[in-house]
């Protein structure tokens, strides 16, 4: 088979629209109430150590991706438990955005279709270019950031600033610092730390030292975006009302009347909530593959791609019974549960893994 | 409804087992058919309105038993 490659801006971009994800429509920070932005700031320096394990871990081992280092470094059934519980984790959060996108769907955008036609046809996207590879999904994300960014800046931030009142983010630090903390812990979990996942797939970067610049800018630029997004969230609709939405950034483009021409510009937030829910899913969904691939030793992680779809629409079908449940899970049980996937797990495979390579087994087949 | 749902996954079936078959690739139809059960047992489950119980509240039990809320 031959090895596929991406350039590092197609990997930043990808790294941004991943990031962006279904964190742009849902919104981060809830705990902090005025001071979201604070948190989402912290939420980024938060990541930064993460992060550079993630880089290390990858430049370590060059042109292998987590599975195969996984392997590597804890042998052949160990490293293949490690396999199973990071393919679980990536599958859980590919159920969750999709479930995310189902819920958005059918809440807000088309309340009367039955709620599993819209990720139906999303899923069946995304199994196409997993099928065309990761080139193809690279150059996707290139086009897409354009689109996102014009329709963020132009639309959404420039037109939405008639709206806003500085005094909804006034009394900063009211409350002192826990609640900030806090809610920059859900920051760091929910978009920032899921970039393992990028771990399971880019491999495929055609130079060692770009891993670190894929990662850094990635997540500065997709830091800043959920930064500006928040603010704006927080500036024209208050903490209070964003306490009472599933979907502030949809609410707050609502509130845009600009005469009788530019009104209902909601539809741009759908149109950047697709895009990029439809990178972060097939980021996750690749990784799930490769994961399964090389488990079982296989060469070829495309032809099971068919299944893994399938099997991740049906099970966000029934993960979650309402929005409520959803946004409860998303925001008291997930920052906890993935704490393990992104901090612990990461930390004790690259004490393992430097342990070994300063041996010198660091040769790979 | 499920007949529905039956004759799509065997349409899917019948395009893409025959391209790894061919090569006589016995591991991969295995773990393909295997793959692809699952999801047709639990969509023909959810077409008769039948509650499949949801693994998200067994992780939510777990999480909060050891942070202790």
């Amino acid at each position: 088979m031959v090895k596929e490659y991406i350039s590092d801006k197609q990997g930043i971009c990808l790294m941004i629209l991943f990031i962006m994800g279904s964190t742009f429509i849902v919104g981060v920070g809830g705990a902090a109430k005025e001071n979201s932005w604070i948190s989402v700031i912290l939420g980024v320096i938060l990541a930064l150590p993460a992060v550079i394990v993630y880089a290390r871990l990858l430049s370590l081992y060059p042109h292998k991706d987590l599975f195969d280092i996984l392997i590597h470094v804890f042998g052949s059934f160990l490293g293949r438990i490690l396999c199973i519980v990071y393919v679980w984790f990536a599958f859980h959060l590919a159920t969750l955005v999709l479930r995310n996108f189902l819920e958005f769907a059918s809440s807000v955008v088309f309340p009367d279709t039955p709620a599993w036609v819209l990720p139906l046809f999303l899923v069946t996207l995304i199994n196409w270019i997993i099928k065309s590879g990761i080139e193809v999904l690279g150059r996707c994300a290139e086009y897409f950031i354009i689109f996102v960014m014009i329709l963020i800046f132009s639309i959404t931030i420039g037109l939405s600033i008639p709206s806003m009142d500085i005094n909804n983010i006034l009394p900063i630090m009211y409350d002192g610092f826990k609640p900030i903390f806090t809610s920059a812990f859900d920051a760091f979990s929910f978009p920032f730390a899921e970039t393992i996942i990028f771990t399971m797939c880019l491999s495929s970067l055609k130079t060692t030292k770009s891993i670190y610049k894929v990662y850094f800018l990635g997540l500065i630029i997709g830091g800043f975006f959920i930064f500006i997004a928040t603010l704006r969230n927080l500036l024209v609709l208050g903490a209070d009302t964003i306490a009472q939405n599933y979907f502030p950034s949809n609410m707050a483009v609502s509130v845009i009347h600009l005469g009788d021409l530019l009104q209902r510009l909601e539809i741009s937030v759908s149109a950047v909530f697709i895009l990029c829910v439809f990178i972060k899913a097939s980021v996750c969904l690749l990784g799930i593959c490769n994961g399964i691939s090389k488990i079982f030793n296989l060469s070829d992680h495309k032809f099971i791609s068919t299944p893994v779809c399938a099997l991740t629409f049906s099970f966000s079908l029934f993960i979650y019974t309402n929005t409520m449940e959803m946004n409860e899970w998303a925001f008291k049980v997930w920052p906890y549960y993935a704490f393990l996937f992104q901090a612990i797990l990461p930390a004790i495979i690259i004490i393992v893994a430097e342990i070994k390579n300063r041996k010198g087994h660091a040769k790979l087949a | 409804m499920f007949l529905l749902i039956i004759a799509i996954y065997a349409l899917i079936i019948f395009i893409e087992v025959p391209t790894f078959y061919k090569k006589n690739d016995n591991k991969k139809l295995i773990i393909y058919l295997s793959l692809i059960a699952i999801p047709i047992i639990i969509d023909v489950l959810l077409s008769i309105n039948v509650e499949i119980p949801s693994p998200a509240d067994g992780i939510k039990k777990i999480v909060l038993m050891i942070i202790g809320r």
